[in-house]
């Protein structure tokens, strides 16, 4: 499965540098020095949508019929 | 005349969500792996501690060219693959977007032949692309090669 790739930068994040990212792959980005609070709210809501992808798939494949 | 309750569609926040996921399904709850790239010492030093109290399994590194070979690395091993990589964007050697763009075609890699394309992927990437390819069959190896018809 393809991680989640997040992009951080201590420079202005202006939407020249969203323009010069897009298409990259990145999924969100973040000013430097990331903080408990953008990693709370912007991160891990992409985390948790994957913990419940990969939990889905394993309570499928423990209850699937052997 | 019996009323007809209806139900509110709140949207839950990530903390219900994952306390949700904790109370349900407990022990099986999966760890995520974490790769944060950063040049800088102070900064990879919190985020790694940011992350890891977060219940992140992390790993670091201080260019891109050496988070691209820590990516690479994990593809054939499911359990070491990352959930999320946190990528600086000025790094020397090769910087966050350079990686970015090397980790994302890792992930899409595919070799074209005439009419067909002949994709690597591992099982959980295969369930992934089942709700978008009109796959057949489903080959439970960790590593196979299947045919998508173009």
């Amino acid at each position: 499965m393809r991680p989640i790739i997040v992009g951080c930068t201590s420079d202005v994040l202006d939407q020249r540098l969203l323009d010069k990212c897009a298409g990259l792959g990145f999924e969100d980005m973040f000013n430097a020095p990331l903080t408990e609070k953008n990693i709370e709210e912007g991160i891990m809501p992409f985390i948790i949508k994957r913990q419940f992808t990969m939990l889905s798939f394993k309570v499928e494949k423990e209850n699937s019929p052997k | 005349m019996p009323k007809i309750a209806e139900e509110e569609k709140k949207e839950e926040s990530p903390q219900e969500l994952q306390l949700q996921a904790s109370n349900s399904l407990g022990s099986k709850l999966h760890k995520p792996r974490c790769l944060i790239a950063n040049d800088e010492e102070v900064q990879l030093m919190i985020l790694d501690l940011i992350m890891t109290k977060h219940g992140f399994k992390t790993e670091c590194c201080i260019n891109g060219y050496d988070a691209f070979v820590k990516v690479q690395e994990s593809l054939n091993n499911p359990d070491l693959m990352f959930d999320l990589v946190i990528l600086d964007l000025n790094m020397p050697i090769c910087g966050g977007q350079e990686a970015c763009s090397r980790i994302d075609g890792l992930y899409n890699e595919s070799i074209m032949f005439k009419d067909k394309a002949f994709v690597k992927l591992s099982a959980e990437q295969v369930i992934n692309h089942m709700v978008v390819l009109p796959a057949q069959e489903l080959l439970p190896n960790p590593n196979i090669i299947f045919e998508v018809p173009v």
